[in-house]
């Protein structure tokens, strides 16, 4: 790890906020193969950090490290400063001690994948109203007159009755940050949104996101796009390798490299 | 514990009744039925092929032709099928004996159980096999076809180089499974009184009244039959497919 | 032709529809209730439960459907405690029962296998969000899990559920005078097989068709997401050959 991890722990508030997320020594093996070799971060309320790496290097497992899509072989994630408690499992590895807080959590961490997945078999607004009326059971009538507002707000609101595989690629991502939006999530995961979209449909999906960045919402997001790196985010994440290459402010990051390895990474993305 | 002296029983008893020649028996119940199969398949496979590619042509007339067939004799029941080429046949050939005077008018010409039994389970086997001929041709690359075309090969060579061993060779898995299907369909015939395993383990249960065990002794034979062709059919499967490994 | 033959054969076969059709409900029936119990033993995780659903499967889908039936009809009536249960016996001693029995058996190794393949062909990504969303493992199995593995698994099933109205003739070996075995009574009686036979192939195919039908139609009322999106849908699919 660089100097710049503890530069960057300095930049945090030094007030006693509790941080949004704080993931302390993050390890995950997959096999023999060592996938997290000891990743912290924390995120405060506003943040939005871009995690960049080559593939590879681990950054979409940490991030489902932290919604316990994958569990972590070690290492702690606190969220709103609750600890997600690990117990140990009978053939060793770790695992979630109480399921029920873990559904609570994941609640509360809205998740946007590459590929969607938009539930198939429901419309768009069945896709947006299921999560709220069934794990925050909410009423039904108020999800969907939210609902219907998100759709409006990135743009499909006309599409609302289709179903995900009627819908090209840009849309759907943007119906799946709506349904996202509305678990009114106190942070959102976002994994590589983009990549698996047309060139010219990544365009309409950053401009949503841009807008939930200005409005101070909190955001991991795992992504290729080194323009939304750094113009939107307020902090930049290099991994490498399982580790934390390095960490800063975004235009510092990209004006002056602080490690060859990210120096390496921005040369092959501008060639 | 009265289950398990039941269970003694029977089996102490089994040896008895086996060494006294039901175990013979079973084992020409055995004989019938893979002879029952094999032919069934052979007839299957002939109709089978002429019916998928009737399903295949681009006449109108002989597509319905074929898409009736494998409607009929996958929509209905087995038994109604070999019922109607067992009693069918005995009435057909009857009425032509009576007419031809070689049988007096009240005497009855017997179809062949043998016949009408691999007749009917040929044909009902057909009707599968021509989904899978059907469904091996349609898997067949496109290109290969044009290729063949290009290089102006003959509709009928292209047919025996190019068609031929590629559907057989896509065909095999299915074929496993229309030969398993068979298989249990020839136990069917068996009310028609052709001597395989299904009616000798009936007429040995009827005779020594001991359903259980003859019953249970043909079921596993049965499913010795089913699992000890599914190697076979790998094998034949990997032989066929010899061209798509990688060389050793 | 001798058309009142005809109309009196087909009339007294479809009088015995009804006992065939309760044969195939109940088969079915209690078919799909087995074969849930096998798919969950399955799905559990648990190695005894995998063991025990394969050792079902192979022996049921091994044997014949006619040894079956033999074996549960005179076959296990040799054991004293089948006889002497109050429970066992009024089941085991009717040959209704026992056919329902067996071809609920039957269809429940086949219908196991294709409920499993169904679960694992369900997008594992649809689940994980239902996981990232908080869903617990209850529902996501009611929201996503089942609606989806359903649809896939309606082809396949419809296709078992047609080897079943198959199965019910089998009722007729061991004495019931369901269409079958009326129809063999009438041959039998009237030495001219080939038309009775034929009229009771034609009821058995209608009722094939009629369910594959049904099936097509549940299957695209089931399946809008897989249709053209809605401004194309006056393009009506044709709908699908089941048979």
């Amino acid at each position: 790890m660089s100097a710049n991890v503890a530069a960057a722990a300095k930049s945090a508030p030094a007030s006693g906020e509790t941080p949004a997320i704080s993931v302390k020594d993050l390890r995950k093996c997959f096999g023999d193969h060592e996938v997290l070799k000891g990743i912290s971060l924390e995120a405060h309320k506003g943040d939005v950090i871009s995690i960049l790496g080559s593939s590879g290097s681990g950054k979409s497992t940490m991030l489902r490290c932290i919604n316990l899509l994958e569990t972590p072989d070690s290492g702690e994630v606190r969220v709103d400063g609750e600890l997600i408690k690990m117990k140990q499992g009978r053939d060793g590895h770790q695992m979630p001690a109480d399921i029920r807080q873990v559904e609570r959590i994941r609640a509360n961490l809205a998740m946007v994948f590459q590929s969607f997945n938009l539930w198939s078999h429901m419309t768009v607004l069945e896709n947006l109203v299921a999560a709220p009326t069934h794990v925050l059971k909410r009423p039904r009538a108020e999800c969907l007159e939210q609902a219907e507002a998100l759709l409006k707000r990135v743009g499909i609101w006309e599409r609302r009755n289709y179903y995900p595989p009627h819908m090209s690629g840009g849309q759907q991502q943007r119906a799946a940050i709506a349904r996202a939006l509305a678990m009114n999530p106190k942070v959102m995961l976002f994994d590589e949104p983009t990549s698996a979209l047309d060139p010219e449909l990544v365009g309409e999906v950053l401009r949503v996101m841009r807008s939930l960045a200005e409005e101070g919402r909190t955001m991991l997001v795992v992504t290729h796009e080194m323009g939304f790196a750094r113009d939107v985010s307020s902090k930049v994440m290099f991994l490498h390798r399982g580790e934390v290459d390095s960490v800063g402010e975004p235009k510092e990051m990209f004006a002056r490299p602080p490690t060859p390895q990210f120096k390496q990474f921005i040369a092959n993305f501008n060639k | 514990m009265e289950f398990l002296n039941d269970l003694r029983d029977q089996v102490s008893t089994a040896y008895a009744l086996l060494a006294a020649g039901w175990g013979v028996q079973l084992l020409w119940g055995i004989a019938w039925t893979l002879a029952v199969t094999i032919v069934s398949m052979l007839i299957g496979a002939v109709l089978g092929s002429l019916v998928a590619a009737a399903k295949l042509s681009h006449r109108g007339g002989l597509r319905f032709i074929g898409e009736s067939y494998t409607t009929v004799f996958r929509g209905e029941p087995e038994l109604l099928i070999i019922y109607l080429f067992y009693y069918g046949g005995t009435q057909v050939l009857t009425g032509v004996a009576r007419s031809t005077g070689s049988i007096g008018s009240t005497d009855i010409l017997n179809m062949p159980s043998f016949l009408g039994g691999v007749l009917a389970v040929g044909i009902i086997s057909g009707a599968y096999q021509a989904e899978v001929f059907r469904g091996s041709f349609l898997a067949i690359h496109r290109g290969e076809l044009e290729a063949a075309r290009a290089y102006g090969m003959s509709a009928w060579l292209r047919f025996r180089l190019v068609i031929v061993p590629q559907v057989l060779r896509l065909a095999v898995p299915g074929l496993g499974n229309v030969w398993q299907l068979t298989i249990k369909d020839s136990a069917l015939i068996s009310v028609t009184g052709v001597a395989e395993l299904m009616l000798t383990a009936n007429k040995a249960a009827r005779s020594t009244h001991h359903s259980l065990l003859f019953y249970t002794l043909a079921g596993i034979l049965y499913l010795v039959m089913t699992s000890v062709s599914t190697p076979i059919f790998e094998k034949a499967e990997r032989y066929t497919s010899r061209s798509f490994m990688r060389p050793k | 032709m001798d058309f009142d033959f005809y109309l009196s054969t087909m009339w007294s076969v479809l009088k015995a529809l009804p006992l065939t059709l309760e044969i195939w409900f109940f088969g079915i029936a209690f078919g799909l209730l087995i074969a849930t119990g096998l798919t969950w033993m399955r799905a559990s995780g648990y190695k005894l439960g995998e063991y025990f659903t394969r050792g079902y499967v192979f022996i049921f889908r091994g044997s014949p459907l006619l040894v079956q039936l033999y074996l549960i009809y005179f076959g296990l009536s040799q054991f004293d405690f089948v006889r002497h249960s109050p429970v066992l016996w009024p089941i085991l001693r009717d040959p209704m029962y026992c056919t329902i029995v067996a071809m609920a058996l039957n269809t429940a190794a086949y219908e196991s296998e294709i409920f499993r393949g169904a679960l694992r062909a369900v997008p594992v990504g649809q689940i994980e969000a239902a996981k990232a969303f908080g869903m617990s493992a209850f529902t996501r199995f009611r929201l996503v899990t089942l609606p989806i593995a359903l649809r896939l698994a309606l082809p396949a099933y419809s296709t078992e559920i047609i080897l079943m109205t198959k199965a019910t003739a089998l009722a007729s070996v061991v004495t019931i005078m369901e269409m079958m075995g009326t129809a063999q009574k009438i041959q039998h009686d009237t030495f001219r097989p080939i038309e009775v036979l034929t009229c009771a192939g034609v009821i058995y195919l209608l009722l094939n068709l009629s369910i594959a039908r049904l099936f097509a139609w549940v299957e695209y009322r089931l399946s809008p997401h897989l249709r053209p999106p809605p401004e194309q849908s006056q393009q009506i699919k044709p709908v699908p050959e089941v048979l």
